[in-house]
């Protein structure tokens, strides 16, 4: 008696290609498990958070030589399991890539994180996955740190990594970063400088020159050119920067351009009040910056506001920074409009506080006066 | 209440911070450095000048005014206006500048207490801005506006004579029009030549 599949196919009411295509899967699938290259490992969002665990079979596509880049790697999921598609929470859907994965390797019984940066679409489908080796740290133009998890491949260079213009010789390598389009290297701007090296002696750093970020969709890749290393503004030792990690070693470019400490904030989740983004700068008789307290909620408490000159408070007495600040808070709006108008205040620091209702979180800006 | 001056980088010895503040300063004075008194007062006019600040057409920049409604020239130095003549920096947005320098170019006919000396101006304006309501393009009314407050101005001492105007284009999208002064002033004399047959050198 023929079985029921055997009469799925003497029968067929779908084509017998779509047939075959169910049975396949259905033996990928009882069969996911009998391979070398199986793997249950944690799969996580752009930003590096949990998702859930999940099974796939990780696989080899070539051999890697010492004169080329890191090799990417397969990862195959059961069938009918789409990461990108299953743990899409935007709301334009486009299907971004750019997930962590968990992989164990083997032979070092090390977890290690790996990028999926790409989709080969076939039979059973597989995403191309690059090693991430390197942590990447940088400070935006407002002077907030952040961090993401990466690659580094080596790009082809037309010359032997130096430039002359024959009074003075400068280093030109180049070299390609990879990693996911998220809510840290969304604002990565051009000329953003990393600093990529083993040696903290003679440390190298890389500056962006191109940004792409829809080849997928959620990775942002791009190209690096050398830079020189200013000992006088970039960090390269370990110090506590204030981001939970204790005393780590750092590896930051354009950290001492500023005397402001870079705004390293734990990511809060109960603010009831925050500040809107403003400029880190405010020059003399320049521009006002305007600072908007937003609140989440439809509280009717006003927003409190603290102003600090070098960590003196004046709050109560504004007529204090008569002829060196014009101070203007505007109750209706939530507004708090600083302006510098003395030279002499050059170089001070200025900070603008504000409570919730609880008065147990604050946001706050900072800002450097300058001429 | 008063603030404290803070200590300024690099540090200077006092001397040389009295050259620098009196370069800075608006009248004439002596003992100054006469590149960066010339830098000076042209980025204080080009500042000042609200008809340069609104064709510089700065968004983020124009989105405050006093209360008189200007715009606030200092926000413009070293983000539109250099005193040198390169753009720092890979531009990734659309932006106007004007860039100028300051060069003493040779001796005044072979008299060493003369030197002839050039102002160039480089008024830039991407191709995207050039377009105005007014018909001029951008980048020749920055220019435009420029002339008409330097044109035979005496402000630095001597009158200034334009010698030059050209527009000019870039490579990447950009037209630029530049345009140089000449004038001819004393070679840096002020509080360094001394009376006698001893030439010009500083005496100590």
């Amino acid at each position: 008696m023929p079985t029921f599949e055997e009469m799925q196919r003497l029968y067929p009411t779908t084509p017998i290609g779509n047939q075959l295509k169910v049975m396949s899967n259905m033996v990928f699938d009882e069969t996911f498990s009998n391979s070398t290259t199986y793997r249950k490992g944690m799969i996580y969002t752009c930003d590096l958070e949990e998702i859930e665990e999940i099974e796939f079979r990780f696989i080899k596509t070539k051999t890697f030589t010492f004169g080329g880049n890191q090799v990417e790697y397969w990862v195959q999921f059961k069938t009918g399991i789409n990461p990108e598609i299953d743990y899409d929470t935007s709301t334009d859907k486009k299907h971004r890539l750019g997930l962590y994965i968990d992989v164990l390797n083997d032979n070092t019984k090390e977890i290690e994180k790996w990028l999926i940066v790409g989709k080969d679409q076939s039979e059973f489908d597989r995403y191309n996955v690059l090693k991430c080796d390197w942590e990447f740290e940088w400070l935006d133009s407002d002077r907030k740190y952040h961090r993401c998890l990466g690659c580094i491949l080596e790009a082809n260079s037309y010359n032997d990594g130096t430039t002359s213009d024959g009074f003075t010789k400068v280093v030109d390598n180049i070299a390609t970063f990879v990693f996911p389009t998220n809510r840290d290297t969304r604002y990565l701007d051009y000329d953003t400088r990393f600093m990529i090296a083993d040696s903290t002696d003679h440390p190298k750093t890389y500056g962006v020159t191109k940004i792409t970020d829809t080849s997928p969709f959620g990775i942002t890749k791009g190209s690096l050119s050398q830079t020189l290393f200013n000992e006088h503004t970039d960090l390269c030792e370990e110090i506590d920067i204030g981001d939970g990690r204790g005393k780590v070693m750092h590896m930051i470019c354009d950290y001492y351009t500023s005397t402001l400490p870079p705004i390293v904030k734990p990511i809060e989740e109960s603010i009831i009040w925050k500040l809107s983004d403003v400029s880190n700068k405010l020059y003399v008789h320049g521009q006002p910056l305007v600072i908007q307290a937003i609140s989440d909620t439809d509280t009717t408490v006003p927003c409190e506001w603290h102003l600090f000159v070098d960590n003196v408070e004046y709050t109560n007495n504004l007529n204090d920074l008569n002829g060196y600040f014009e101070v203007e808070i505007d109750d209706t709006n939530n507004t708090f409009t600083i302006a510098a108008i003395n030279k002499v205040i050059a170089k001070y620091i200025v900070k603008v506080a504000i409570y919730d209702e609880q008065r147990t979180y604050y946001d706050f800006a900072e800002m450097e006066v300058l001429i | 209440m008063t603030f404290e001056v803070k200590e300024k980088s690099p540090k200077l010895s006092p001397e040389m911070q009295d050259v620098i503040e009196r370069s800075h300063r608006d009248g004439i004075g002596d003992g100054y450095d006469d590149t960066e008194r010339y830098k000076y007062l042209i980025m204080k006019m080009l500042t000042d000048n609200q008809d340069i600040l609104w064709t510089l057409h700065n968004e983020s920049l124009e989105k405050d005014v006093d209360i008189n409604g200007n715009l606030y020239g200092a926000s413009y130095r070293n983000v539109n206006i250099f005193n040198y003549l390169k753009i720092p920096g890979a531009q990734s947005e659309v932006r106007n500048f004007i860039c100028f320098e300051v060069n003493d170019v040779s001796k005044y006919n072979g008299n060493a207490v003369l030197l002839e000396k050039n102002i160039i101006f480089r008024t830039i304006s991407h191709e995207d801005e050039c377009i105005t309501d007014w018909g001029i393009a951008r980048q020749d009314l920055l220019a435009a506006i420029i002339k008409n407050e330097f044109d035979w101005t005496n402000v630095f001492g001597m009158h200034i004579e334009k010698v030059s105007d050209v527009g000019r284009i870039s490579e990447n999208g950009y037209y630029y029009r530049e345009f140089i002064y000449e004038t001819v002033t004393p070679n840096n004399l002020v509080n360094k030549a001394k009376n006698g047959s001893v030439a010009y050198g500083k005496h100590r």
